[in-house]
């Protein structure tokens, strides 16, 4: 399958915080959710994608190419979704689809007006007078009206109704049909990536600890809970990561190399991350 | 480019309306008062002070943010707002010409000496613009304030210092020498505008966002 975007041994460095040795690789035709905790390094890894913060070692390439060699054209096929609609107060979604209009040459106006209809939103009023979920709506139809091939999310579901998660994950889902494209998405809500994503890759601490396919991912960890004596007895590799309590041990695991006879729970996308959080 | 100069401009619709209404009030002021030289004053700070406040409102939303995301190399972005600034000084010597236009119809003025005060103003404001940018550019509207208070307020004290203690009589170079300073300050804002747009460029290519 070919990768519509990889990164490689991509590193950033700042006073108090290291992006170090980040590698990932989206086939086209899929959703790749990006999780961590605040701080973690999510929005750097998308601002380095996009070129918004310089690169201090390690390669991005999108569509094949080099990230800081992509041509004008090669950029029309990114839309980019970020945590907040960064547009002037003053515009109206009219305002916008004006500039928009000179500004990508695959911008189609027909699409804009008919996401504009679907999500309900009064082209006349001013960017100030949407609320979240509008401005996150606007900033999706932004997104999709040119020739999008890989849409790239940071956090943008952060603070939406479950109606308008809903709403932009269908959405997702229809976008991806096209074995052309791909999502990479950042997010805190990890019950809607495990409801969309083919991919999933965890950063803790600037540092990528799995990057791995969901459905694999889910199959492969899972949560025993047990004594500590119980724990004790199994082989240490077993073990991912522990959290104790007063009642007993919990324990993420690789589920097919549990002892039979020790029962294994689903572990969920929310009881990875905690795990790996922890054991950090 | 095209795309960027639209969106600071829809971006300050409330404050070009009001810089607007200001500027036909001073227009009429001007036509009325025969003080026209000190409008064309006023409106080239106006266009000034468009293009600075542009800026303001850019960093209010962390426009540059969304932009640099776009299809549109950074020197578009760059260039968008000199030429913003360009427009503006253009709009406000249109206006600066209509006011000296009719003052001159009602009063029969000196039409080289009112063209000569026009040429002197907007090659004043370019001058401050080419400064102006650069400083905002590298250091964020809030922050260039400062520096730029300090740069505008410098010629002016030097100025008043020359002629105070008689080292310059101002009136009398400004008199004699027009032609000359006129000729010094188009072609120096020329080359000064090429400097700082490269300046400019330099700086906003390797910013981080």
């Amino acid at each position: 399958m070919e990768e519509i975007l990889k990164l490689s041994h991509v590193s950033k460095y700042y006073p108090k915080f290291k992006l170090d040795d980040v590698s990932l690789s989206l086939p086209c035709g899929c959703i790749m959710g990006f999780i961590g905790e605040n701080g973690a390094g999510k929005s750097t890894t998308i601002k380095l994608i996009l070129d918004l913060v310089n690169i201090d070692s390690g390669e991005i390439s999108i569509f094949g190419e080099d990230h800081k060699t992509l041509t004008k054209d090669m950029k029309e096929y990114i839309g980019t979704v970020m945590d907040a609609l960064h547009l002037p107060d003053e515009m109206t979604a009219g305002n916008v689809s004006s500039v928009m209009r000179r500004v990508y040459k695959t911008w189609h106006q027909e699409v804009f007006d008919k996401y504009m209809k679907k999500f309900r939103i009064d082209t006349k009023k001013r960017v100030k007078e949407y609320s979240r979920g509008m401005k996150m709506k606007l900033s999706l139809a932004i997104a999709l009206s040119h020739d999008t091939k890989l849409l790239i999310l940071d956090e943008a579901t952060s603070g939406l109704d479950p109606v308008a998660r809903e709403q932009i994950l269908d959405i997702l889902l229809d976008f991806i049909q096209d074995e052309n494209h791909g999502v990479f998405i950042s997010s805190h809500i990890l019950s809607d990536l495990e409801k969309v994503c083919d991919y999933i890759t965890f950063i803790h601490n600037g540092k990528i600890v799995f990057s791995e396919e969901k459905d694999m991912m889910m199959e492969k960890y899972g949560i025993l809970k047990c004594s500590a004596k119980q724990l004790e007895e199994i082989d240490r590799d077993t073990i991912v990561a522990k959290r104790s309590n007063q009642f007993g041990v919990q324990a993420l695991v690789l589920r097919d190399r549990v002892p039979d006879g020790m029962t294994v729970d689903p572990a969920g996308l929310e009881d990875i991350m905690v795990f790996y959080g922890e054991e950090a | 480019m095209i795309g960027m100069i639209l969106a600071d401009f829809y971006a300050m619709k409330k404050q070009l309306t009001m810089l607007g209404a200001m500027g036909a009030l001073y227009l009429c002021i001007g036509i009325v008062s025969g003080s026209e030289h000190a409008m064309i004053a006023f409106f080239v700070l106006f266009s000034v002070m468009s293009v600075i406040s542009s800026f303001t409102y850019n960093e209010q939303c962390r426009f540059d943010l969304f932009a640099n995301t776009l299809p549109i190399g950074r020197h578009s972005i760059v260039l968008g707002k000199y030429m913003m600034a360009v427009i503006s000084l253009g709009i406000a010597d249109i206006l600066g010409g209509i006011c000296l236009g009719i003052s001159h119809i009602m009063r029969h003025g000196n039409v080289s000496e009112d063209i000569d005060v026009l040429v002197f103003v907007s090659m004043i404001g370019l001058f401050f613009t080419s400064i102006a940018l650069p400083v905002i550019f590298k250091l964020g509207s809030e922050r260039a304030k400062f520096v730029l208070m300090a740069i505008y307020v410098l010629p002016f004290l030097a100025a008043f210092a020359l002629t105070k203690y008689g080292i310059i009589d101002l009136d009398q170079f400004i008199n004699v020498k027009m032609g000359q300073i006129l000729l010094f300050l188009v072609c120096g804002d020329i080359i000064l505008m090429g400097i700082s747009v490269a300046v400019s460029l330099g700086i906003y290519k390797r910013k981080e966002f």
